[in-house]
């Protein structure tokens, strides 16, 4: 099994079981004892976490449940009005202001300040913005894996939400990588949103894995 | 055989190690898998300033 770390976040660790598994809480211990938390597979999770607490005293928190999808071949949506395009540098203060939209509407606050890494994503073309007369709704291109493409980052104003806006950015972002070549393409959702889910699925993303944070105080 | 706790000194070292069984499970393992691709290819993936990212893995030994 493998895990690592990105200080300030939390651990991340692949399937683990038994004596593996026992094997790594004791080396993490040994080599990085200030982990603030872990993701995995909810088994792991679990299992790690409830042995991370007997050894350390500390306890721990359930953080955020989410679901792995992963998507072959879309579904086309019902299309909205407007298009696809890549984000610019004149979209940077609009997306600033959309990534802590999401990150407040997610709870996942944990993560790098817009302004330190957004102008980065847009130069490299990982932003997409679906364009109605303006700006309506984002989706980013993340990690790309040998056969694949994870999407993170899908967000659509309150006041432009239930207009298939979403839909319509996902499925092209994912149309886009699939034309690339990949196989797959891949996102989180949260498990207590069970809209988001459905959009997805609807596009044609089914459920992988159900991965869980939790923090230890 | 004796498993053993691995700590790698960096992302391509971790890589070249675990990627065969990271993309047994490709889609579960692509925040790692790709994670680990941004800081082999030098992008940036923590507030600068923050510790070196660790790098670990059980082995058969």
């Amino acid at each position: 099994m493998a895990a690592m770390r990105t200080p300030p976040y939390k651990l991340l660790a692949t399937r683990a079981a038994g004596a593996k598994l026992e094997c790594l809480v004791q080396g993490i211990h040994a080599a990085d004892s200030e982990i603030p938390g872990i993701g995995a597979d909810k088994t792991t999770v679990k299992a790690f976490s409830g042995r991370w607490c007997d050894i350390t005293g500390k306890s721990a928190q359930a953080g955020k449940q989410m679901r792995i999808h992963e998507l072959t071949q879309v579904n086309p949506p019902k299309w909205p009005t407007g298009a696809i395009r890549l984000a610019m540098a004149a979209d940077l203060e609009l997306l600033y202001s959309w990534m802590r939209g999401f990150a407040d509407d997610t709870g996942i606050t944990h993560v790098r300040r817009p302004e330190d890494w957004v102008h980065a994503a847009v130069e490299s073309q990982q932003v997409y913005l679906w364009d109605d007369n303006g700006p309506v709704s984002m989706a980013i291109w993340g990690h790309v894996t040998n056969n694949g493409v994870s999407i993170r980052g899908v967000y659509t104003p309150h006041d432009q939400c239930n207009r298939g806006y979403a839909s319509a950015i996902v499925a092209s972002v994912s149309q886009i990588w699939l034309d690339r070549g990949k196989r797959f393409a891949c996102l989180f959702t949260d498990l207590a949103n069970p809209t988001s889910n459905h959009i997805y699925y609807e596009l044609g993303f089914r459920p992988v894995v159900e991965v869980d944070d939790y923090l230890f105080d | 055989m004796a498993i053993q706790f691995v700590r790698y000194d960096g992302a391509e070292d971790f890589r070249s190690a675990t990627e065969p069984f990271l993309m047994q499970r490709e889609v579960e393992n692509c925040l790692i898998l790709g994670l680990s691709d941004t800081i082999v290819s030098g992008g940036e993936v923590a507030p600068p300033g923050t510790a070196t990212p660790g790098f670990y893995a059980v082995t058969d030994g």
